[in-house]
């Protein structure tokens, strides 16, 4: 099966199962609204009585903000004028590719554990729905697989840290490090943008390897019931070390699509400025279906590589009963 | 008061002065002048090194003799790690130095003074006086600090009398650690000589070491040097440049010369760019700008002059004009850690290859370094132990005119190791967010503003000094009017231009044009490192009820039965509050909700105060301060109350906001897995 097809048939995939992404919005809701209370506590505890109330109803007060920060705890000191509009989405890019994201506030990175949990435990049943198309579904069998997989996928998402954690570590730090120390006797910024930003694609490209390496250790858990993490880790790998062109190619269309998902985002997130309830709404409705828009190309990179991964071995949906198969090392 | 005449009047002698001979020497003194110096300097690029020889010539003015010369020797806070400036420097969370073990060898700098001799002439023979030179330590007695160099005379310099000394020196030059130093072939050249402190009027020597929380402080001269650099390097300098002589051995000497100033700093490149732009404007005598830029900034040059001319403009109309007639604006090289800097006529800005127009970047610093040719140039206020006086004043005038100039700026941060800017049209910077009032909050009772400057803790140093002036400066504005400040702020600058004025010259001047003693002002937000919070605590408004006994013919009977109208009349019941040690008067303001508004001055003493109306109808909200006049108030959020409090919609707006961005960080952890 060509790219394109799985790239397209990936997507006729994702939205032929609808639960699924209701599923990890669901997830992300019920992550994100406790806490999404707790910081519209502290926020209106501070505000109170206030007449700054009146900043706030109509943009972004920074003289306000600097009173609240000097005062706010847990997760609520969190909150600034960087989560407005496409300001959230380049803070959260950055942390990513500055290896920050596991070095978020406590609470957060506690918050984010429990998701990304959630998300290793859910990944086995999504993969085995986006495997099996053709099979009878329910939620009983979503979750029925996901339990089974999920101490492997467990497994795969250490090693899967632990590849992230390496990549800073051992070669995007350095790297960054010795840029400084190269370009400090360099008088042109640009120069040096265009080495940092060379050291950010190397990072990119880095982490895109590995991120794929990993999907396809999933697929392989999953449509080969393979147990050991580290072999199916090794398996992605020769996989992609076979079907270079098309495993590359097919992550270059989805991380397109992802950018486009982004960059449309970014163009249309709403400001400061919503006044009224229904404007508020509306902000808020656009940023839900953002976040459904990343859940789906999320789901969209796992189904169109399961598809392109079934199809590498000859077994186009149509991968053996689960009863029928055998599981490998 | 300032008339237009006297401002003609002074223009004409300024100009005079300083304008039409360059060389300055024949010109009108309007300075003291008494510290003068002719300096012959050769930069080696290679080796980063300079070879200097300086003449001073020195006039003691004060009633009384001296029989030593103090000089700074300001690179050499960075001769080794056991210097006060570096001892200092490493109290701040991240000190400006940066990493002294990531240091290398050749990134140390010291200047190391070979000879010194008097010079025949006057009362004055000729004399070694190298063997009789020591280093002092004034402020720490920290033998290891190697910034101030004494020279012994072998007569005593007279009231009036006037010396001449022959300095020869060899400087190592640093990689920047504040603000001077090298980067690549990028040269900016600051503090670089040794430089004489100043004999106060009371005869002693004012020649602080260099502190990490400190600038400089000298008198007034004339300064006559030649710099040599490798042909076809441009070169930037205080003051006018006479002229280039091409050496045979590939080096060109440049000559500048500049009067009535009291520092010399220069600057040199092979990679700047130059542009030039005329000022004028009706009512400020014209001023030459030379903007030497990096090539890569070459789409800012007008943003530049625009700022420029900003400054010139509306200091020159505020204050008094600026009456050199030329000024040099430098755009340092990338990282060179240059930027931001004053030196008479001429000053660092700074800005970056991305640099979004509205952001503030580089109009602000542009401003401010300007401004300071003012403040800090003109008003030559020791900066060692009155830092606020030329640094308060200056970011509180940058940000004034920024406002007019340019209106708010928006919100900008950057993004991927801060080469990437990324801006929120609309989300305004106040005035007094830029005059910092985040860092005064975190750092208000750090130091009294009235502690000498080079005592303050180098981590907070700033707060007070920029922002807390400042903020009360701000102040000063709402309680006094614009038109009042201004005339403080022209008539202080009229009456200390060229001269080193100290705090109780400023605050005379304030009582004095105000009409007023403000002395009971500055106790407050000088003297002492005193907070300010004023808030409105509780507000209550109910129907008037009177239970128990009332009057009524003349005898008392039980009033239970009168019960309370809904329709009114009410009882209004609010508190105000001062929840910290800062005392200023403060107004409160009432407003009830058929629009009646009461307002009430109180002199904010005591620790509480209870209002209480009748009014017909209720309260509708309560504030401390309504016009923000006391911006030192480091929480204002507390200063008004509604009767009907409403934070739940902003609450839910805001928060709604964070959880888009919370589930935005939760599905790009995934990226994990």
């Amino acid at each position: 099966m060509s790219v394109l097809r799985s790239f397209l048939f990936g997507l006729g995939r994702v939205l032929k199962t609808p639960s699924l992404l209701g599923w990890v919005y669901l997830a992300s809701l019920a992550v994100a609204l406790p806490l999404a209370t707790v910081v519209r506590g502290q926020i209106a505890t501070h505000v109170g009585g206030s007449l700054v109330e009146q900043n706030l109803r109509t943009g972004f007060d920074l003289d306000w903000y600097g009173e609240f920060a000097e005062q706010a705890s847990g997760v609520a000191a969190t909150f600034g004028p960087e989560v407005i509009g496409h300001m959230a989405v380049v803070q959260n890019l950055e942390r990513f590719l500055d290896g920050k994201l596991l070095a978020a506030h406590r609470t957060l990175l506690a918050v984010g554990g429990l998701y990304l949990i959630f998300w290793t435990f859910l990944v086995g049943g999504i993969l085995d729905r986006f495997a099996h198309p053709g099979e009878p579904h329910s939620r009983a069998r979503l979750f029925g697989h996901s339990g089974e997989f999920f101490w492997r996928m467990f497994r795969l998402l250490i090693l899967s840290v632990l590849f992230y954690l390496a990549i800073f570590r051992f070669v995007a730090n350095p790297l960054h490090d010795f840029v400084e120390q190269a370009t400090r006797d360099v008088t042109v910024e640009r120069t040096i943008i265009l080495w940092t930003a060379l050291v950010y694609l190397l990072t990119g490209l880095l982490l895109a390897m590995v991120s794929m390496a990993f999907d396809y250790a999933k697929i392989a858990v999953v449509v080969e019931r393979r147990r050991s993490a580290v072999l199916a880790l090794l398996r992605g790998l020769g996989f992609i070390a076979r079907h270079p062109g098309p495993t590359c190619g097919l992550y270059l269309l989805l991380s397109i699509a992802a950018a486009m998902v982004l960059f449309s985002y970014g163009a249309i997130a709403p400001g400061s400025g919503q006044s009224n309830w229904t404007t508020v709404l509306v902000a808020f409705v656009l940023g839900q279906a953002f976040v459904l828009a990343r859940i789906l190309v999320k789901l969209w990179f796992l189904a169109s590589q399961t598809i392109l991964f079934q199809a590498a071995q000859g077994q186009p949906d149509r991968a053996a009963p689960v009863a029928a198969s055998t599981p490998l090392p | 008061m300032v008339t237009r005449g006297t401002v003609f009047l002074a223009v004409g002698v300024l100009w005079l002065a300083a304008v039409l001979p360059a060389a300055g020497q024949q010109a009108v003194e309007v300075s003291s002048r008494n510290a003068n110096y002719t300096i012959q300097v050769r930069l080696h690029p290679e080796a980063k090194t300079l070879e200097g020889r300086e003449v001073l010539e020195w006039r003691n003015t004060t009633r009384f003799s001296t029989s030593e010369l103090w000089f700074h020797l300001y690179w050499n806070a960075w001769r080794n790690s056991r210097s006060t400036w570096l001892r200092e420097d490493a109290l701040r969370t991240e000190p400006r130095g940066g990493s002294l073990q990531q240091r290398r060898p050749g990134d140390w700098g010291y200047v190391q003074v070979e000879a010194v001799r008097v010079l025949p002439g006057g009362p004055f023979g000729a004399a070694e006086l190298t063997q009789q030179l020591r280093y002092e330590s004034p402020d720490d007695a920290n033998p290891e600090d190697r910034t101030v160099l004494v020279a012994l005379l072998p007569r005593p310099v007279g009231p009036g009398e006037t010396i001449r000394v022959e300095l020869i020196w060899k400087a190592k030059i640093p990689r920047t650690f504040a603000r001077t130093g090298f980067r690549g072939n990028y040269f900016f050249l600051a503090h670089w000589f040794p430089k004489l402190g100043v004999l106060e009027p009371e005869g002693t020597w004012n020649n602080h070491q260099f502190h990490a929380a400190t600038e400089f402080y000298a008198d007034y001269g004339v300064y006559d040097v030649q710099v040599t650099v490798p042909q076809g390097w441009l070169v930037g300098a205080t003051g006018v440049e006479l002229g280039v002589t091409e050496n045979p051995d590939g080096t060109a000497t440049h000559r500048f010369q500049q009067a009535d100033v009291h520092d010399f700093a220069w600057t040199t490149s092979p990679d700047f760019r130059e542009a030039r732009r005329r000022f004028e404007r009706s009512g400020l005598p014209a001023v030459d700008i030379r903007l030497l830029y990096q090539p890569e900034h070459a789409g800012q040059i007008e943003r530049h002059f625009r700022a420029v001319e900003a400054a010139l403009e509306h200091y020159g109309l505020w204050f008094g004009p600026y009456p050199y007639g030329h000024v040099t604006v430098i755009d340092p090289a990338y990282e060179s850690g240059s930027g931001g800097m004053e030196y008479p006529t001429l000053f660092t800005c700074g800005t970056r290859y991305w640099a979004p127009f509205g952001g503030g970047q580089p109009e602000g610093v542009t401003i401010h370094e300007a401004g300071h040719q003012f403040w800090y140039g003109l008003v030559g206020n020791n900066e060692f132990e009155h830092a606020w006086i030329d640094e308060g004043l200056n970011t509180f005038s940058e940000e004034r005119v920024a406002e007019v100039a340019y209106g708010q700026w928006f919100f900008v941060r950057r993004f991927f190791r801060e080469f990437v800017p990324v801006w929120l049209r609309d989300v305004r910077r106040s005035r007094l967010h830029g005059m910092g009032l985040d860092r005064y909050r975190a750092a208000a009772r750090s130091d009294a503003p009235a502690t000498p400057t080079f005592r303050y803790h180098p981590e907070t140093a700033s707060a007070i000094t920029y922002s807390k002036t400042a903020l009360w400066l701000t102040t000063l504005e709402r309680m006094l009017g614009w038109e009042t400040l201004q005339r403080i702020l022209a008539t202080f600058f009229e009456r200390y231009r060229f001269r080193h004025p100290k705090p109780e010259d400023f605050f005379r001047t304030a009582s004095e044009v105000a009409g007023q003693d403000l002395s009971w002002f500055f106790d407050q937000v000088f003297y002492r490192a005193a907070v300010f919070d004023y808030a409105v605590e509780s507000v209550e408004s109910e129907p008037v009820r009177t239970l128990g006994y009332v009057e009524r013919n003349g005898t008392l009977t039980l009033a239970s039965d009168e019960s309370a109208q809904e329709e009114g009349p009410y009882e209004t019941r609010v508190v105000v509050r001062r929840l910290q040690d800062g005392i200023l008067p403060v107004e409160v303001l009432f407003v009830f909700e058929d629009g009646e508004r009461i307002r009430e001055t109180w002199d904010g003493r005591a620790l509480w105060k209870l209002y209480t109306f009748t009014r017909p109808a209720r309260l509708e909200y309560a504030v401390v301060d309504p016009e923000r006049k006391i911006v030192l108030d480091v929480h204002y959020t507390n200063n008004s109350r509604r009767l009907q409090p409403r934070p739940r919609f902003v609450a839910t707006k805001w928060a709604a906001k964070w959880m888009i961005w919370l589930q935005d960080f939760l599905h790009t952890l995934t990226f994990l897995f």
